[in-house]
């Protein structure tokens, strides 16, 4: 049955947990060979994660890195929409900005929080925009493409039912670019949490990426990867979260 | 300006004089219209039939106020076009239905912007469902539905604001050969209940035949009005005794003539 309702279920599932198993087993395999204490194997550093995850340390280290990647992804969404949306649907925007971002868009973000520290201090602001322009390039530069592409009858029809043109951006270009936007979100927050645990390791206040040098500091190396290996895990979390928004707003343009 | 003051005569619903549409290039002016002239009469329905590339599309898009004449003016129920308005409504070839919309709130759309209520809506939305015998569609989605059922749901969006004039871009031609003469039977019964002015591009002889009151040929490079014919059949027309009328066969077979020539000369 390689279409039943079940294995379409279980088939993904299956595939996920298979390749979840042999990375695991790859990773202990070659920390047994290697036999040194700046590489532990998955069978200390699970049971590790496990205990760490029974601290409020920790909880209090995640609670500060997702609440700033929140804050960071909300301002990144509204800016990188409405930019987006005025990149695409009007040529003098476009020509003003486009080579603004196309040199912006390679620069390490990161590598410019030293800067923005000496302009806000070391706090979440600095943090908070380091993320924010970070995560909103992608969504500008999807949401651009997108808004640009809308075919141009659908803008004539509602016009030609007396919409004005903000009513066409709002209720016209706006939704049909939903796709688009929706794939440059998944890119931008995951872009912004990486930058996110640079920053704070940078800025050392608080947050996973500050225990993350914390332990680095005091050589606990297994506490490191056991860090790391719930970053993995929360990217693979907030981008199931991302999903399901996005495919109930787009769903009207995968069933074509 | 003598098509406004021809004495006892009604004023046209829509009148072309002298209309043009150039694209200045950087070595010669293309143009793909050139002073085209045309009355039409309420209730009028009128193809313009022509060659792929003689700029029909063009001159429809004009009319409905979407891209700009460089010569010549439009006026619609005597005001001049400066844009789209509600009194010109549009079917395109693609129906160009909002597919994050359920059929209804795509019908919906144009009766909310002209600020009816949602109550009335409703009613108004049912109606035109079974007009266009699409009940129980209403909750699809566009991406659902076929491209014959879109385009009904096209008109229905179209009509349901009640527009004075319609304008259809080749709303058949993306369709196969069956849901085409379903939907031209459709349109026809909807002209003899509802005596719209229709505006109506079609490349297809038959199709602008069996239809129209009028065919307005354009010839390519320029655009220009080739000729006028009126058809002369009377309505309500049915397929089958159309088929076998002699009118209607002339009209076919001079059209279809005139239409080898323009490519022959192409």
């Amino acid at each position: 049955m390689p279409d039943s309702p079940l294995s379409r279920v279980y088939e993904p599932a299956f595939h996920y947990l298979l390749a979840t198993v042999s990375l695991l087993a790859i990773w202990q395999a070659v920390a047994g060979l290697v036999q040194a204490d700046y590489l532990p194997g998955p069978l200390e550093v699970v049971p590790r994660l496990l205990e760490v995850l029974g601290t409020k340390e920790l909880w209090l280290a995640l609670a500060a890195s997702l609440r700033r990647l929140a804050i960071s992804f909300f301002f990144a969404l509204a800016g990188g929409i409405a930019l987006g949306l005025a990149i695409g649907r009007s040529a003098v925007v476009r020509g003003l900005v486009e080579p603004l971002l196309a040199l912006s868009y390679p620069i390490p973000k990161a590598a410019i929080l030293p800067i923005v520290m000496l302009w806000f201090g070391a706090g979440d602001i600095s943090q908070i925009f380091v993320i924010a322009t970070t995560a909103t390039l992608p969504i500008i530069y999807h949401t651009a493409d997108g808004s640009r592409r809308v075919n141009e009858r659908l803008t004539w029809a509602a016009a030609s039912m007396g919409s004005s043109p903000a009513t066409c951006l709002w209720r016209i270009v706006l939704p049909a670019t939903l796709p688009e936007i929706a794939a440059g979100s998944r890119t931008g927050i995951m872009m912004g949490l990486i930058v996110m645990v640079t920053a704070e390791m940078i800025a050392r206040t608080d947050g996973v990426g500050s225990l993350l040098f914390v332990h680095f500091d005091m050589g606990q190396n297994v506490d490191m990867y056991a860090l790391i290996l719930l970053l993995g895990v929360v990217g693979l979390l907030l981008d199931r979260l991302l999903a399901w928004p996005s495919r109930r707003l787009t769903h009207w343009a995968i069933e074509r | 300006m003598n098509t406004l003051s021809t004495g006892n005569r009604l004023a046209p619903a829509l009148s072309l004089a002298g209309v043009g549409k150039h694209f200045p290039g950087p070595a010669n002016t293309f143009v793909a219209l050139d002073d085209v002239s045309l009355d039409v009469a309420e209730g009028e329905f009128v193809s313009i039939l022509g060659p792929s590339g003689c700029g029909k599309s063009t001159l429809l898009y004009m009319i409905g106020g979407f891209i700009p004449v460089t010569a010549g003016a439009i006026l619609a129920g005597g005001a001049p076009v400066h844009g789209p308005g509600r009194d010109r409504g549009v079917v395109f070839q693609d129906a160009a239905l909002f597919p994050w919309l359920t059929v209804r709130a795509n019908i919906a759309y144009g009766l909310l912007e002209g600020g009816m209520s949602r109550k009335e809506a409703a009613l108004a939305i049912d109606e035109m469902l079974s007009l266009v015998h699409l009940d129980g569609f209403a909750d699809f989605y566009p991406g659902q539905l076929s491209g014959g059922m879109r385009q009904r749901v096209a008109i229905a969006r179209t009509l349901a604001y009640d527009p004075s004039i319609l304008l259809m871009d080749e709303p058949f031609g993306a369709l196969d050969a069956y849901t085409r003469s379903v939907l031209q039977d459709e349109l026809l019964r909807i002209h003899d209940c509802r005596r719209k002015t229709v505006i109506f591009v079609t490349h297809s002889v038959d199709e602008a035949v069996y239809l129209s009151d009028r065919v307005v040929v354009l010839d390519r490079s320029p655009g220009r009005v080739h000729s006028d014919v009126p058809i002369g059949l009377p309505r309500p027309r049915n397929r089958q005794d159309l088929l076998r009328d002699q009118t209607y066969q002339e009209h076919v077979i001079a059209l279809g003539n005139t239409m080898m020539e323009m490519h022959a000369n192409a």
